[in-house]
């Protein structure tokens, strides 16, 4: 296992270069990150593993342009995310990222086709309906268009909230503790789909989990500690979901 | 401090905001009530001791053999005190200004047992002033800048008298200044009230009353005191006997007081509704949003009553302290409206004192809202399952399709963020209910209060635009004749002129009824009668006349008119509807027929006192000229300017217009507290899914939208029932006012409900404000860091 050369220059969808993120001041600032530097090619699929409060879910948010960094740059493809302004970032989002979370936040007066219908929306809303409807097809909801979230599985909900953060095709696709809340086999089905949009749409996939199991399927497995990458490898034959038990 | 205790104190702190909108209200609510209560109470107080203090009468009989009434009434043993006195009309002029004036009699040898004077300036009368002195009430003297020394020049039946001023009183009969039941409008230069020796008053003139009043020794038995007394009246051959509540001037405060003696209670419920709505609102989320950590505490052996008492805590203690701020808030205002009003009404004894009803009323008030808001909220968080709760479960939601989806499917093409909006409403029927009743409280509340300015405005130009067309009255000081009637028409500005003729009479029918009898030519031009011409044979009457005697319109009614000391029987031809005073109305044909049947001749229509010159202006004539000239006319005693009373009425209503206003600003803030609220409680309920949207490129600015349009939904829904219902409150406040000194109908104008709604629309937009400010400043990654 190597360390990835930060400076090295390939198709590499996210650079960072010597990222901090410090959260409050004086004697209560925490540093979240701590000088990171990475370079993740597209179409990756990357498991970022470690401990509570090792700042996985703080370089996630960083990557989704949800928080700002401290200090150091920030780049997914030539965009540099460091500096830009609130409406900047989001519009970033609505065309460069989907975000899949443990705990789904579906709308639940909406059905399983307009919780998707309503990201598709903002982008080109022209077949809004239809992208929507071919999202949900392809993470097996073909059935369920019509179900509100009440009526679904946690299983189910995880896979509208998947086909809600896919529609807009974005080119990175972030999910922070996506199997937290389900069994094991539901968790091996919502991983199989992450692993095949990557496979079909050379989507660069991060995923934050604490179940070091689930980082035998990753392309590329980050460990952190207190702030830092302290270990970057590399897996030569990655697991498939079905292998895994946890 | 308790653990919990600490707990609620923190929580308080952390969702400031909301707390404080919720004690707010409480506290506006209670301050609403507070003020007018003890303002009332005050005023009440107030009026009785000046009352005490000048031994106001309790009955004031008029006519009759006063000898043989006075004899009955003293030998009561109800009564404490009887006096015997004349009182007649007559033209004053006072520096050039001729007006109607009354002239009371009292004796020169001190105070009269009842029915005495406040000597403000200058002395009483005394044995030695003969018949040459007058003490004048204070508002004439201070419209006319009198003191002690000027004069006034009376007209009585031998001529002309001038009389020294030698004291400015205040006398509890005319507090406020008020001719009679009929005329409560009165102006300072055009009705005056002069006490004279008895003996000047006496002599005065053919028109004069002997009048007999009385003072009770217990207040406590008046009704039964008031109807043996009104029997031995009758015995006595007197129609006309006046009770303390009748008598005009405490009749037209009692009005006032009343007023807001109702509205002390009616208004401040509908806040203490809101407060409680906007409570339960807040409480059923923070149940909702503390399952865990309510589980947790359940699971760690803390009781289930304990569980309820801290959270009904939450809402009793709201209530105690929105009390606490509205009771002494209120106590302040109170006192001050109480100043204002003695102040403004020239009441000689001004009242204020801290109610301890008040306050426990008040704090009764806040202490039963914050229970019965929080009950509900804290039985729920009583029946927490332990295990569920440290699931972190929360029961599932079941939706559906939006009602107004169905009813209208095509909407269900709308765009998903228009759905979600629409769904939205439904989604927390108690928020949304809430949010609802909020808007239709403030609307009515707003309305209501509207709606009474509205109605008081169109009776007011009904009165004196349309009713009665005459600008001014000319009260001739002799026998009215032709040569008057052509010299004042033959002015320049003077349009028409007319003679008319007023008695004091009592009208009966099954009950009897003190009012006056005024006599118009038949073709009139000066009065309406409801577009109707005044009938040939009958009278006509106002419609609070005709229920308060019993009679309908084709039926016999009795006349006595004391004044001649006859009684005859009429008609009653019709009914007429007059917002202010209530009187009766013949056709001088009609009025010379009924005298001749005591074999009287028309000629008393024209006496002194009686007989009237109505006079219409042309337009834009300078008024205070026409004055002038009118009044300088020889045969005119006194000269009334109708627009002047105009003008009275609506000084009087100034405080009413006052508290109105208060009203209508407190019911914008209700509804702002209770939206502010509603929104924001909406937003965190829903931080979760809002943040993940926001996270996957949803605008601050496109969830301001959504959440903006589910409140301006439920406000175009609140809007018509809060119309509709403010009509209705505002048409039963009205006519709880009707007496027969005031007759209102409704007229809320149409722009009055636009006014209403587009207040109603900016309060909305303003109270999203915050809840919207504090979205777009959502911190995405703490809210899905604290959900994952």
């Amino acid at each position: 296992m190597t360390l990835a050369d930060p400076t090295h220059v390939r198709d590499t969808a996210i650079t960072t270069s010597h990222l901090s993120k410090t959260f409050g001041e004086g004697d209560t600032a925490v540093l979240a990150l701590r000088d990171v530097s990475l370079a993740i090619p597209k179409g990756e699929f990357v498991v970022m593993l470690g401990p509570s409060g090792s700042g996985k879910t703080t370089l996630l948010n960083q990557i989704g342009a949800i928080e700002t960094p401290t200090s150091g740059s920030l780049r997914v493809g030539d965009l540099e995310l460091a500096g830009l302004d609130d409406a900047a970032r989001t519009h970033f989002r609505r065309h460069q990222v989907g975000f899949v979370f443990q705990f789904y936040n579906l709308v639940p007066t909406l059905t399983a086709r307009e919780n998707v219908q309503l990201i598709a929306e903002l982008g080109d809303d022209h077949d809004a309906a239809d992208r929507s409807e071919q999202a949900l097809a392809a993470v097996g909801l073909a059935d369920r268009l019509d179900r509100f979230p009440g009526q679904l599985s946690g299983g189910e909900q995880q896979r509208v909230a998947i086909a809600r953060a896919l529609v807009k095709s974005p080119p990175v696709l972030l999910c922070d503790e996506p199997t937290g809340s389900l069994d094991l086999e539901t968790g091996r089905s919502v991983l199989e789909l992450l692993r095949s949009t990557v496979a079909e749409d050379d989507r660069t996939t991060f995923v934050v989990t604490h179940n070091s199991t689930i980082a035998q399927m990753a392309d590329r497995v980050l460990r952190l500690r207190d702030g830092e990458v302290v270990d970057e490898a590399m897996n030569e034959h990655p697991l498939a979901p079905a292998e895994l038990d946890w | 401090m308790s653990i919990l205790a600490r707990k609620r104190r923190r929580d308080f702190l952390r969702r400031s905001g909301q707390y404080l909108a919720v004690t707010a209200t409480v506290a506006v609510g209670v301050t609403l009530f507070a003020a007018s209560f003890d303002a009332f109470q005050n005023l009440s107080a107030s009026y009785e001791h000046t009352y005490d203090r000048l031994a106001f009468a309790d009955l004031t009989i008029a006519g009759g053999d006063t000898d043989t009434i006075e004899s009955a009434v003293t030998a009561d043993a109800g009564v404490a005190a009887t006096h015997t006195r004349s009182v007649i009309d007559v033209p004053l002029t006072f520096d050039n200004a001729q007006l109607f004036g009354r002239l009371v009699g009292m004796p020169t040898s001190g105070q009269p047992p009842v029915n005495q004077v406040d000597v403000l300036e200058g002395r009483y009368l005394e044995p030695g002033d003969g018949e040459t002195a007058a003490m004048v009430v204070r508002q004439t003297a201070e419209h006319f800048d009198l003191a002690p020394g000027d004069t006034v020049d009376v007209s009585v039946a031998a001529g002309t008298v001038r009389l020294d001023i030698v004291g400015v009183v205040t006398s509890p009969e005319y507090l406020w200044l008020a001719r009679s039941r009929q005329e409560i409008f009165t102006t300072a230069d055009g009705f005056s009230v002069l006490f004279v020796a008895e003996e000047l008053a006496a002599a005065a003139g053919p028109t004069v009353e002997d009048q007999v009043v009385a003072r009770y020794r217990d207040a406590s038995r008046t009704e039964e005191i008031d109807a043996r007394l009104t029997a031995a009246a009758r015995s006595g051959g007197s129609s006309d006997v006046e009770i303390r509540d009748d008598q005009p001037s405490n009749a037209a405060l009692r009005e006032d007081l009343d007023a807001l003696g109702k509205m002390s209670f009616l208004f401040p419920m509908l806040f203490l509704g809101a407060a409680g709505m906007a409570a339960f609102i807040l409480l059923s989320r923070i149940v909702s949003a503390e399952r865990a950590q309510i589980g947790t505490m359940r699971a760690n052996g803390i009781g289930a009553r304990a569980i309820l008492r801290h959270y009904l805590g939450y809402g009793i203690t709201v209530g105690v302290v929105g009390a606490g701020l509205g009771i002494l808030v209120g106590a302040g205002i109170g006192a001050a409206i109480t100043s204002i009003y003695t102040d403004a009404l020239g009441i000689p004894d001004t009242v204020r004192r801290f109610y301890v009803l008040t306050a426990v009323i008040g704090l009764v008030f806040g202490v039963v809202m914050g229970a019965l808001a929080a009950w509900a909220p804290a039985r729920r968080a009583m029946a927490v399952a332990p295990a569920e709760a440290m699931r972190g479960e929360i029961p599932r939601q079941t939706s559906s399709v939006s009602l107004v989806e169905r009813l209208v499917p095509p909407l269900r093409r709308l765009p998903a963020r228009w759905r979600m909006t629409l769904r939205g409403l439904g989604r927390s029927k108690r928020r949304s209910v809430s949010t609802v009743l909020g808007v239709v409280l403030a609307i009515v509340l707003i309305l209501a209060s509207w709606g009474m300015v509205d109605t008081v405005a169109d009776s007011i130009d009904r009165q004196f635009n349309q009713i009665q067309a005459n600008d001014a009255q000319l009260v001739p000081d002799e026998p009215l004749d032709q040569d008057l009637l052509d010299r004042v028409a033959a002015i320049d500005g003077v349009a028409s002129v007319e003679p008319a003729a007023t008695l004091a009479v009592t009208i009966a029918g099954a009950d009897a009824y003190a009012t006056q009898l005024t006599a118009y030519r038949p073709d009139t031009t000066m009065r309406d009668f409801g577009g109707e011409p005044l009938p040939n044979d009958g009278i006509v009457a106002g419609a609070a006349i005709v229920d308060l005697i019993g009679a309908s319109v084709g039926e016999p009614v009795r006349l006595t008119v004391p004044a001649y000391d006859v009684e005859v029987t009429t008609e009653l031809a019709g009914v007429v509807d007059e917002p202010f005073g209530t009187s009766a109305y013949v056709s001088i044909d009609h009025a010379a027929e009924l005298l001749a049947q005591h074999d009287l001749g028309i000629e008393l229509l024209a006496v002194p006192g009686v007989g009237l010159v109505l006079v219409d202006y042309e337009q834009g004539v300078d008024r205070d000229q026409m004055r002038l000239e009118l009044g300088a006319q020889h045969g005119v005693g006194a000269f009334v300017d109708s627009r002047a009373v105009f003008d009275v009425v609506q000084g009087f209503l100034g405080l009413f217009y006052a508290l109105v206003g208060v009203m209508v600003v407190f019911g914008g803030l209700m509804a702002f507290a209770l939206m502010f609220n509603t929104t924001a409680i909406n937003i965190a309920e829903r931080s979760g899914e809002l943040a993940t949207l926001r996270a996957n490129g949803l605008t601050s600015r496109e969830a301001a939208q959504m959440v903006s349009a589910e409140n301006l939904i439920l406000t175009l829904i609140g809007i018509p029932f809060g119309l509709a219902l403010g009509t209705m409150a505002a048409d039963g406040l009205m006519s709880s006012f009707n007496s027969d000194l005031f007759s209102f109908e409704l007229a809320i104008r149409p722009s009055s409900y636009v006014s209403v709604t587009l207040a109603i629309l900016l309060i909305a937009g303003l109270a999203l404000w915050p809840g919207l400010r504090a979205m777009r400043r959502l911190d995405i990654a703490e809210v899905t860091r604290e959900r994952s």
